[in-house]
């Protein structure tokens, strides 16, 4: 388990992709855009990329309207 | 004016935030924009896009640009009509260098954030604009160039849509825009008028 901050809340996880960590929160990875520690994820790397101890992230869930 | 050399704006959708936010440039002055969409005007869009009952039927992006040019007889805007996917959208703004996010749909807001993440426009969103709260609408600013305006949570899903917050949040977006191309508060300013 590490310790990550999703959305500026400190939380503990398990050491995982950032596409098991959406599928974990039930989070539609197609409505999301992704922040770690300050830059934007691209959506290729969401099954690739691993979440590491103390990252920042940020899970912009967007919702529809306009 | 060096604002427009400088500056064009493409807005993704000619919706309730994409047609207010081109309202709201034009009657600023600003009026080198392109503007993109498929869509004919419903009766059910009149709640909050810029159209009006005898232009239902029409295609959106013609009438908008009729709409527009009403305001400001010498604009010349660019349009497209054209249906927006992760295929064409950033070669679509590809001379833009400000991209509104005008979409009504979740996947195609994400899809047009993540297209333009790695490239160094300026990207201005609407997310959560469903209801009449007004209260909690914010502006979340996001590796270091995209602007995110509305409530976070207010979905279509479970609100109705009304006129004044939708009115609310794409005014914020346009203030936003305006800023960074360098209007001001100055009352004295050159070539500024219609």
């Amino acid at each position: 388990m590490i310790d990550i901050t999703i959305n500026n809340k400190k939380i503990e996880v398990e050491e995982t992709t950032i596409s098991e960590l959406l599928k974990q929160k039930k989070i539609n990875q197609l409505c999301v855009v992704i922040e770690i520690n300050g830059k934007i994820l691209s959506r290729e790397l969401y099954d690739i990329q691993k979440i590491n101890e103390g990252d920042k992230i940020s899970i912009i869930k967007f919702v529809g309207g306009g | 004016m060096n604002s427009e050399k400088t500056f064009k704006v493409g807005i993704a959708g000619a919706g309730g935030i994409g047609s207010n936010i081109a309202v709201h440039l034009i009657r600023s002055g600003f009026t080198n924009i392109k503007i993109v969409d498929f869509d004919k005007i419903e009766l059910s869009n009149l709640n909050r896009q810029f159209y009006f009952f005898d232009q239902i039927g029409q295609n959106k992006i013609r009438v908008l640009l009729e709409n527009l040019t009403r305001i400001n007889p010498s604009l010349n805007i660019e349009i497209e009509e054209k249906i927006l996917d992760a295929s064409n959208i950033t070669e679509t703004f590809n001379d833009c260098n400000i991209i509104v996010e005008g979409f009504d749909n979740a996947e195609l807001k994400a899809m047009l954030i993540n297209a333009f993440a790695a490239s160094n426009k300026i990207v201005i969103s609407a997310c959560g604009v469903a209801g009449l709260d007004i209260e909690n609408i914010t502006v979340k600013k996001i590796s270091d160039k995209i602007f995110i305006v509305g409530d976070f949570t207010s979905d279509i899903k479970d609100k109705k849509l009304y006129s004044p917050k939708i009115f609310i949040v794409a005014s914020m977006m346009a203030n936003i825009i305006l800023k960074l191309i360098g209007f001001s508060d100055n009352i004295i300013q050159k070539n500024r008028s219609l």
